[in-house]
């Protein structure tokens, strides 16, 4: 291994009494004055250099332990030794070169950079990866690649089965004979010009290997299946509202047939009939519309205490014609306050007895006062729940970013990651940090106001 | 070893030991007894009537007061088939409650760290063959003595187990082997494997064959241990999803959750991870 020399000398770092804190917090600030920084006895701590967003060199002479280097956003990390499971786990650029092997999942669910194990790793390696490159020179366990969305795979020696299990993108490049492929992936022999690329790549890092196959997705939405009928599609038989229009008032203006989302108006002969009735989903848009007031729109009565009422027995129909269930929004059964119903008594909100004219007296709420280096300043003890996009549109999001920012309380993102437009939006927002780490990265943890740890949930 | 495996968990602390010479070589039916009792007057004469009640001798009973409570340790002359009926004996007691009881084997468990088990009950002074330890973090059942690692079964004394993962279809493989006379004592689901394996084994599989049962059998992820008078197993779920690691060569087998608590032992044999649903043995 060569040598490099460098501009500043390398600090170094005694790691063995240090708690994973203390050294975390002495890289942090030896970052900010050095580029290279040398780790001496790491005894296999874990979460070494987590979250570190900082061009430095770090050297650790000896085996680390579990996510070394998660969620980096630019450092070079070498490690003269083992890693532990998941290396370099969600990370945004930089580099991670791990001299000896590696536990299962390096280069989990990376954004970007450059993982490289020389020995051999364990299971799931590169799971859910979305960019940058993740290179083995040894063996790899099962599942390699498993949820790939993007990036690339090397594995230099032998790779394991199901390697690519549910891969929807990205490639797994391998040199070893064809192991069992996973759901959704499919093998494929590299173009000339890409072997080369991935040959001359490879010699940068001092690995020698002559032909190469792939593994690529087979499709990329492999478990989405349309059964091809639509709502739309399912003939009703069951007449859910009462649709009449009183010919004595109806002035044939059709406005009806115009706005009706469900086209259930006709013009029979010269009466403007409501035909198909079946199709009434009750929005009521005809009522609204119609200048005469003559259209009624009632729902149909039906005996709501009784177990097999007309409602689900058409719910039955129209759930057996479509092959499925129905997707629809679920609502609550119980009734729920609204914010209508709220009555917020600022005096209840500060200590008793208070004088307006003597002291302040308002809603605000602030979070963290006794530890935090920036605490959360709310103008009112309400914190929006967390829904991520996804779970509700781009334009929900926004509507309520806008809403809290207009009042002063905080949004929160949900589990999905961030939305750029979102940020702009809300003036105070909350990234969700949930147990599946969708979208989290030292970006998306930063540009929050604050962090919302969760550890479980009751809503779905 | 275990020292170094502190920051996995710090609810409780514990280990099974395999002593080079049981407590009698001469008639082979001594058992060492540890109990937990609450330290009340006539509790150890309640202890000892329960104990001769069941058709027991004792040997020789070493007091050890530790705050509140006495750690026991009896040694006991007994018969096999009795031994079930004597757990169950001084746990009606009330004010005392059976840890470990084994011919070769003994348990030490309690709600603290490493160090402080070090301290409380000198377990670096224990010699013996062999034995497999725990640090607990617990994730389904309560925190206490009696939901710590190891585990053993009362009736098949001489096997305990550590656990690492979560058993899933616990309530569905506890009631089959309750319908078969296995009596639970907690809720932990790693009681189960002791249960488990321990069934197996009566059933005339041996040790390997029984782990290889239960990658099969048992549902969702997991790597325990598995020691027995002359064995150690460890077994890995099929999906690999909870760490095992294995030191093998210069007479030394070793099984740890992370390398550097096999790097604390100081020799440097090869490390190797487990693959998913891999058994190994060890045998003496």
């Amino acid at each position: 291994m060569e040598k490099v020399t460098h501009a500043t000398a390398a600090e170094t770092i005694e790691a063995n009494n240090l708690s994973t804190r203390q050294l975390n917090k002495a890289i942090k600030d030896l970052s900010r004055r050095t580029e290279r920084i040398v780790i001496k006895d790491p005894k296999g701590k874990h979460h070494i250099a987590a979250g570190l967003c900082r061009k430095v060199e770090i050297d650790i002479e000896g085996s680390v332990g579990y996510f070394v280097g998660t969620m980096i956003d630019g450092p070079k990390i070498r490690i003269h030794g083992n890693a532990g499971w998941f290396a370099g786990d969600n990370m945004t650029s930089g580099e991670i070169v791990v001299d000896g092997h590696a536990g299962n999942g390096p280069g989990q669910g990376i954004y970007g950079g450059l993982v490289v194990v020389k020995g051999d790793v364990g299971d799931r390696a590169g799971a859910l990866m979305k960019r940058g490159t993740l290179i083995i020179g040894g063996n790899t366990g099962i599942m390699t690649g498993l949820y790939m969305m993007g990036g690339e795979i090397i594995v230099l020696g032998e790779i394991g089965d199901y390697a690519g299990e549910s891969i929807i993108g990205g490639q797994i490049i391998f040199t070893g004979d064809v192991p069992t492929l996973g759901k959704n992936a499919k093998v494929v022999e590299l173009s000339e010009g890409e072997e080369k690329r991935v040959r001359e790549f490879l010699k940068e890092y001092g690995f020698n290997a002559l032909s190469f196959k792939k593994i690529v997705p087979m499709s990329p939405r492999p478990f989405y299946k349309s059964s091809g009928e639509t709502i739309a599609k399912v003939r009703r038989t069951y007449i859910r509202y009462q649709v009449s229009i009183d010919q004595t008032l109806c002035n044939q203006c059709k406005v009806c047939m115009k706005f009706c989302p469900q086209s259930v108006f006709s013009s029979v002969g010269e009466k403007i009939v409501p035909v198909r009735r079946v199709d009434c989903v009750g929005c009521k848009v005809c009522m609204e519309y119609c200048p005469m007031q003559a259209i009624e729109v009632i729902p149909t009565p039906t005996h709501s205490n009784s177990t097999w009422n007309s409602y689900v027995v058409d719910d039955i129909h129209r759930k057996a014609a479509l092959g499925h269930h129905l997707v629809r929004g679920m609502g609550a059964r119980r009734w729920f306050p609204h914010f209508d119903d709220l009555v917020l008594l600022c005096a209840q909100t500060s200590r008793p007895p208070i004088d307006h004219y003597r002291e302040p007296c308002n809603t605000e709420t602030i979070i963290g006062t006794r530890f935090a280096e920036k605490p959360l300043k709310l103008k009112a003890p309400i914190i929006i729940g967390a829904m991520s996009y996804g779970a509700i549109s781009k334009e929900a999001k926004l509507a309520i970013a806008k809403a809290a920012s207009n009042i002063g309380i905080a949004v929160n993102t949900g589990e999905g990651g961030m939305l750029p437009e979102e940020r702009e939006n809300a003036s105070i927002l909350i990234s969700q940090y949930a147990s599946g780490r969708f979208g989290v990265s030292a970006n998306y943890l930063q540009s929050a106001d604050a962090v919302e740890i969760k550890i479980g949930q009751g809503a779905k | 070893m275990m020292a170094t495996l502190q920051h996995r968990g710090r609810d409780s602390a514990g280990v099974a030991v395999y002593n080079k010479s049981p407590p009698s070589t001469s008639t082979g039916n001594e058992y060492v007894l540890r109990i937990f009792t609450k330290d009340v007057i006539g509790a150890a004469s309640e202890v000892a009537t329960a104990i001769a009640r069941a058709g027991g001798d004792i040997r020789s009973i070493q007091l050890n007061l530790v705050g509140e409570y006495g750690f026991d340790r009896y040694v006991i002359r007994a018969e096999k088939e009795y031994l079930e009926k004597m757990v169950h004996e001084i746990n009606l007691t009330k004010a005392s409650r059976v840890l470990s009881i084994g011919h070769y084997m003994e348990i030490i468990k309690d709600v603290c760290t490493v160090e402080e088990l070090d301290k409380r009950f000198k377990v670096s002074d224990l010699s013996g063959t062999h034995g497999i330890g725990h640090v607990r973090f617990s994730t389904e059942s309560r925190v206490d003595l009696f939901h710590a690692h190891p585990f053993q079964s009362f009736s098949y004394p001489d096997i305990a187990v550590v656990h690492n993962g979560q058993i899933t279809n616990y309530y569905k493989i506890r009631d089959k082997l309750e319908r078969r006379g296995h009596k639970f004592e907690t809720e932990n689901d790693s009681e189960l494997i002791v249960h488990y394996v321990a069934d197996k084994l009566e059933n005339g599989l041996d040790l390997e064959e029984a782990l290889e049962a239960s990658v099969r059998d048992l549902d969702g992820p997991f790597s325990y241990i598995i020691s027995m008078p002359d064995a150690i197993g460890v077994a890995k779920d099929k999906l690999g999803l909870r760490p095992a690691l294995v030191l093998e060569g210069n007479g030394i087998f070793a099984i740890a959750s992370e390398e550097v608590a096999l790097r604390a032992l100081g020799y440097t044999g090869t490390i190797r991870n487990l693959r998913p649903g891999e058994v190994v043995t060890w045998r003496r």
